[in-house]
């Protein structure tokens, strides 16, 4: 076979490869994605008895059917932090991870940190939304600093909750009379994709300046 | 002698410098594991994108002619580059950075990952064949033999491997269609490739040979990687930011390296 004419096939191959591959596509499940051990997340609660809340994943321990993840609360009543222990077995879905916490917690806090794939799944499925209180669910592109970030908005009877798709923690929420917002965490960065724009750049200018520079000096020796 | 001016090279200090950096990051997310995801998705599309970059400088003084085989493999290797640099966008930016997703498989990127290894492998091949018409002389038959079956038998063992390390990486559950028919492209052409490769450690000759050098290490390296990488999986110990990730860094630094040579070549 000359070169064209296999060159010409492979990519005939690859583009119905291409297409099978789009068609076929999965995605896989996100879970509670943003509870890394070292993780931290911070919101400022306005409307409340308390201004802020903050919870930092310090270990976890997994076993075959479940995983016990070891978490420091804060909030302004408590600013010393309190141990906070969550069970997440395999078995059953979680849709709110704190609902499983070992401690009580005001009542708004529960929202703070979602199941994302499970809320995908619910967006699909009204009997799943209709058993978790969910009203609508809709996904929102929004600006988080610098960068694009894909997001789920939740509507409950009372409430609207912005919720990360990647940790699945809430940016934003409105719940009542409490509005409270993710102010710090080391988990999503805000101008992550702005960052490795520049530095693409930057490298890409080195790249050529000591290349031009490489050849010059060598055209010298010569 | 020679390394020594390499070594006082400004774009080899560079690239030398550029590995250095790779390699403080990662002891540094190894050491802060919160912050690997993010690090490692900014500096991935970064590093990918030298190579794509650097052969642009020279791109108007590489004529592409199918009768040149030297251009073609050149021309291919590029087309790759860019390739994987969009499979790399795609992973980082896409994925990790607007997503939030941390180890997406299999996923679009993929399609980029997996559709770059058919210039690269067609351009070595090209240009491999082509050296080993002219050298053939050279060689003896138990020479020649001994080359080919060398390099089959190394492209069947590694392949077997990777294949048995994806399997694994399962452990005993059912594999997705698209899943196992990516798994099984991965290997093959991972396999391919290093067959292409180690032929051409062999038939590797003349002032070129320099060139086709780096793109053969770099080669290796991807492929080196990718068989950590299934190793990796398998025993469920590989993490965004995996020090093996260097590998796959090193080897768009050394691709970029052989453009270079390509761009001095052509001054």
């Amino acid at each position: 076979m000359n070169p064209k004419k296999f060159i010409w096939m492979s990519m005939i191959i690859i583009l119905i490869f291409l297409g099978i591959r789009m068609g076929v596509l999965s995605q896989e499940e996100v879970w509670f994605n943003g509870l890394e051990v070292g993780a931290y997340y911070r919101w400022s609660i306005s409307g409340g008895a308390i201004s802020m809340i903050s919870i930092s994943v310090d270990d976890m321990h997994v076993e075959e059917d479940y995983t016990l993840y070891y978490l420091t609360y804060r909030d302004s009543s408590r600013p010393d932090g309190v141990p906070l222990e969550v069970n997440l077995t395999w078995e059953e879905d979680v849709m709110l991870l704190l609902e499983n916490a070992n401690i009580s917690l005001p009542d708004f806090a529960i929202y703070l940190w979602w199941n994302a794939s499970l809320l995908e799944y619910a967006k699909e499925n009204r009997t799943a939304m209709e058993y978790y209180n969910i009203s609508s669910i809709e996904y929102r592109d929004i600006m988080y600093g610098f960068s694009p970030r894909k997001t789920i908005v939740v509507h409950l009877n009372d409430a609207e909750i912005l919720v990360d798709m990647g940790t699945g923690v809430a940016l934003y929420a409105v719940i009542g009379e409490v509005s409270l917002s993710l102010v710090e965490t080391n988990i999503i960065w805000r101008h992550a994709i702005l960052l490795s724009i520049i530095l693409l750049v930057i490298l890409c200018v080195l790249s050529i300046v000591s290349l031009r520079v490489g050849i010059r000096r060598r055209g010298e020796r010569k | 002698m020679r390394l020594a001016e390499e070594l006082e090279d400004p774009y080899y200090l560079y690239s030398i410098g550029l590995v250095l950096l790779s390699i403080c990051v990662y002891v540094y997310i190894n050491i802060y594991p919160e912050f690997a995801m993010n690090v490692s998705a900014i500096l991935y599309p970064a590093i990918a994108a030298i190579p794509v970059v650097v052969y642009l400088v020279s791109i108007r003084k590489v004529s592409f002619s199918w009768e040149d085989k030297f251009s073609v493999m050149i021309v291919f290797q590029w087309i790759g580059s860019i390739i994987w640099f969009v499979g790399e966008i795609i992973w980082c930016w896409y994925y990790n950075l607007y997503y939030g997703l941390g180890n997406p498989y299999p996923s679009i990127a993929d399609i980029f990952y997996v559709g770059a290894y058919f210039p690269v492998i067609m351009g070595l091949a090209i240009y491999i064949i082509y050296l080993y018409r002219t050298i053939k002389l050279e060689l003896t038959r138990t020479q020649l033999l001994a080359g080919i079956s060398s390099a089959i038998g190394a492209g069947v063992i590694v392949g077997a491997i990777y294949w048995i390390m994806t399997i694994a990486s399962y452990a005993g559950e059912i594999i997705p269609l698209d899943e196992f028919i990516l798994n099984i492209l991965y290997v093959l052409l991972d396999a391919v490739l290093l067959v292409v490769i180690v032929f051409g450690f062999i038939v590797i000759r003349g002032k070129m040979g320099r060139i086709l050098l780096l793109f053969l290490v770099s080669c290796l390296l991807i492929i080196v990687y990718d068989v950590s990488f299934a190793y990796l999986e398998a025993y469920g110990l590989y993490y965004d930011g995996h020090p093996v990730e260097l590998l796959d860094l090193i080897s768009y630094i050394v691709d970029a390296l052989a453009f270079y040579e390509v761009a001095k070549l052509v001054k």
